[in-house]
């Protein structure tokens, strides 16, 4: 009873939404992720619920690459795939923020439109805001509540900004690198980053010339690593529908493949989680002393050092 | 704040029509004026894009349309929102209005009606003026 008199509206509201996630009506899930995205009030309770909920049992898939190596347009024909073998699929799409005005267009769906009245496919645009990495804070989260939801299949596409979307390799199961013939030689594959998070490596409009020489090229990389953990390569042109059941067993292999270094991986998603969730608190306390120390440095009688080291003391007491 | 609250907006065509250039302008208009926008592409049905809505948690459906249909269209769009649970959504039209259209739009509560030449700040001031 006590603790009914404590519930303000916005716990009520919060109540109702995870009541709609666990009765799977898209409009809680929705209305989640804009809370969690926003840093709104109740976004703790909805991701402790998640979180609590939320099990390994799907299967995540990462997608990046450089913009127009058809990404959703890949994605899109594996939701048909997906969906012709019964499974449910929830896709986060990620497209960049306009870093002058804020705002955003986010496109990938508009090559997904034929799921749009399917009830068992569930696609959500997200912009990257202010995120570095390719892998928004809201984008994480927001797997965690695709998580509780309990699709079969979770797509994640990342920003296709160019060498070093790593971030999405530690949080999915799979991750999957689109390359297109005509996108830089074999100086471009030695570089680091994008090249070594791929688990898989998908050639895309493999139609076009220079396909042939791009896939040695990928394979001469490959053949770097021992053959039992060697990324498979496939060779895809998403808008004929063509190599997509390949790129689906290649995913089930690695997933297979993968399976005894699951705990590792949960190891490190949840020190992630713990240490950006410290980060976060700690960001807002610090926040609070900020102007106040800015006053003092530019009046020379500390320096941004000492200031920092007054704030520590005070962290947790305001 | 890293994340202050954005306004979404889905921009949408249903049926036959392929004038696309009005849906286009305003999609980085909007997203110039710092909204977060989302385009659904040409000849969608009503359940398509009221689907899209309620997936996406736009505040606003922004209908383009220059076939004269857009009372049909916005009757049809509001009933899958509320098949859906998703009234919350503001719906508002543009393209080709008569007048008549808008007072048959507004009757059913679709508001921010914007016929031909209308300039883009009154587009962009309705939507903000939803949310003061």
């Amino acid at each position: 009873m006590k603790e009914h008199l404590n519930r303000t509206p916005e716990t009520s509201r919060i109540d109702e939404i995870i009541g709609l996630i666990k009765s799977r009506n898209i409009r809680g899930l929705t209305k989640a992720i804009s809370i969690v995205e926003n840093d709104g009030e109740g976004k703790e309770d909805l991701l402790n619920d998640a979180f609590t909920r939320g099990s390994n049992a799907c299967i995540t898939i990462g997608f990046t690459g450089a913009p127009g190596t058809g990404k959703s347009t890949l994605i899109n024909a594996i939701i048909r795939q997906y969906r012709q073998i019964g499974k449910t699929v929830g896709v986060i799409a990620v497209d960049p923020t306009s870093t002058f005005s804020g705002g955003a267009v986010l496109g990938d769906r508009i090559r997904m439109q034929e799921h749009n009245t399917d009830p068992g496919v569930f696609i959500r645009s997200l912009a990257s805001r202010k995120a570095l990495g390719g892998l928004s804070e809201a984008t994480k989260f927001a797997l965690y509540l695709y998580k509780a939801f309990a699709f079969d299949v979770i797509i994640v596409e990342t920003l296709g900004v160019g060498q070093d979307e790593i971030d999405v390799a530690k949080y999915v199961d799979v991750t999957v690198v689109l390359l297109v013939p005509g996108y830089g030689d074999n100086i471009q594959m030695a570089k680091a980053g994008i090249m070594e998070i791929a688990d898989i490596f998908v050639i895309n409009k493999s139609d076009r010339p220079g396909a042939d020489l791009l896939t040695n090229q990928v394979l001469n990389t490959v053949h770097m690593k021992p053959e039992n953990e060697r990324p498979p390569i496939v060779n895809t042109i998403a808008d004929k529908d063509e190599g997509i059941k390949n790129l689906i067993e290649a995913i089930t292999l690695i997933r297979n493949r993968t399976a005894p270094h699951w705990e590792e991986k949960y190891r490190q998603r949840i020190s992630e989680e713990i240490r950006s969730s410290v980060f976060s608190h700690l960001n807002r306390e610090v926040n609070h002393h900020l102007d106040e120390m800015i006053e003092e440095v530019l009046r020379s009688s500390i320096t941004p050092i000492e200031a920092s080291k007054r704030i520590l003391p005070m962290i947790g007491t305001s | 704040m890293n994340n202050e609250r954005k306004i979404r907006v889905l921009i949408a065509k249903v049926g036959c029509d392929i004038h696309e250039r009005g849906a286009l302008t305003l999609l980085t208009s909007l997203r110039d004026e710092g909204m977060e926008v989302i385009y659904t592409g040409r000849y969608q049905t009503p359940a398509g894009v009221a689907h899209a809505a309620a997936s996406e948690d736009v505040d606003v459906i922004a209908l383009s349309d220059h076939t004269g249909s857009l009372p049909i269209i916005a009757e049809s769009v509001l009933a899958e929102l509320k098949k859906l649970g998703a009234e919350d959504i503001k719906v508002m039209a543009g393209g080709l209005l008569t007048l008549h259209d808008v007072k048959d739009l507004e009757k059913m509560g679709v508001t921010g009606n914007c016929g031909p030449g209308t300039p883009l700040e009154v587009i962009i001031n309705h939507i903000r003026g939803i949310f003061v």
